[in-house]
């Protein structure tokens, strides 16, 4: 199984992460940053991005602005207030995910003792 | 095919003819949604401008696969169902707020300037102007929508002259769509009263009550979708 079936899941919490960190980002400058933050491991896809980007926006938890660029418009995203609260609640969900994981695939780890 | 194993340097610009190519490309998915088609347009400018001027026919079918017509097809009928949606949301979230603490003096005072009026009224052609404001209004809202639409998608058409005709504002069509609603509502509930009730005028003794109910009901229809274009013209294509 590829890297990108096992992101699915947790794609809307790295690009609320991530525009978290970076105050506002385009869907191109997005697929770049997780690519370079992985060195290359991980690559969103175009097919899974701007379904995901659209869905936020759609939620309320991201906003746009249009800016012109050359001869082109380019859509910034950045996160609404609804959308800062948000990424807690979804780094929280996804990090007790990873420890559940990890309780399944190594039985003997248990954080709270090490 | 090249992929990730292509070397990547500076952004460079995209030539005359490389910029074609792209066009010709984005304008064979046959994408109305000018949101949508600059979406697209960025994305794959971003990206060609990456690699070298001999890696580019490569790249530029590696984003063919994933830019299928179907994706982008995809992409624009969930587009416009989330904006349905959203106005929907909107509006609703800015009337419930004319009667929160902050904004009620405001709604109440616009309330008590349409008793005094529908009080002072004595002829069934006044009840009728009173109801055609709120409509003449959204009607002059719609065509400044429309205005402003053909104002902020020339980018996009000046891109792909090829298909002007199909490129609009799905946002701007939503909510042209919004503000005709209660005009055809209230025209099907004239004809249908007409049809099956035989109703063909209402009756003088119920025309301040009906008057003054569509009235209000129109103006805070008509404020609250105005409020949602001013939120939704700073941050999108209308």
């Amino acid at each position: 199984m590829s890297n990108n079936n096992l992101i699915k899941g947790s794609l809307q919490t790295i690009i609320l992460k991530l525009l978290e960190e970076n105050d506002r980002m385009y869907g191109y400058e997005i697929t770049q940053k997780v690519k370079e933050l992985t060195a290359g491991e991980i690559k969103i896809t175009e097919g899974a991005l701007y379904p995901a980007l659209h869905k936020l926006e759609a939620d309320g938890l991201l906003t746009t602005e249009i800016e012109q660029v050359d001869n082109r418009v380019r859509k910034y995203y950045s996160l609404t207030k609804d959308g800062q609260k948000e990424v807690d609640n979804k780094m929280a969900e996804l990090q007790g995910f990873v420890e559940n994981l990890q309780r399944i695939l190594n039985p003997t780890w248990n954080p709270g003792l090490t | 095919m090249k992929t990730s194993k292509v070397v990547r340097r500076e952004m460079r610009n995209l030539t005359a003819i490389e910029l074609q190519s792209i066009k010709s490309a984005i304008v064979r998915k046959e994408i109305s949604s000018a949101e949508i088609l600059m979406e697209v347009y960025d994305h794959y400018v971003s990206h060609l401008q990456e690699f070298k001027e001999v890696d580019f026919d490569d790249q530029l079918a590696e984003l063919e696969e994933k830019f299928t017509y179907g994706y982008c097809h995809s992409l624009q009928a969930n587009l416009q169902k989330n904006l349905r949606k959203d106005i929907s949301k909107s509006q609703w979230l800015i009337i419930k707020n004319y009667f929160c603490f902050s904004k009620l003096i405001y709604s109440l005072g616009l309330l008590l300037i349409l008793f005094t009026v529908s009080m002072n009224l004595r002829s069934e052609d006044q009840y009728f102007l009173m109801m055609y404001v709120p409509i003449i209004l959204l009607a002059v809202f719609s065509i400044f929508v429309l205005f402003n639409w053909r104002k902020r998608t020339r980018i996009a058409k000046s891109v792909f002259a090829e298909q002007k005709d199909i490129i609009k504002s799905y946002l701007s069509e939503a909510l042209v769509l919004r503000i005709t609603l209660p005009v055809l509502i209230l025209n099907g509930l004239l004809q249908m009263s007409k049809i099956f009730l035989n109703i063909h005028e209402i009756p003088f003794a119920f025309l301040p009550q009906i008057s003054l109910v569509l009235t209000i009901g129109l103006m805070f229809y008509g404020i609250s979708l105005f409020e949602v274009w001013k939120i939704k013209s700073k941050t999108s294509l209308i």
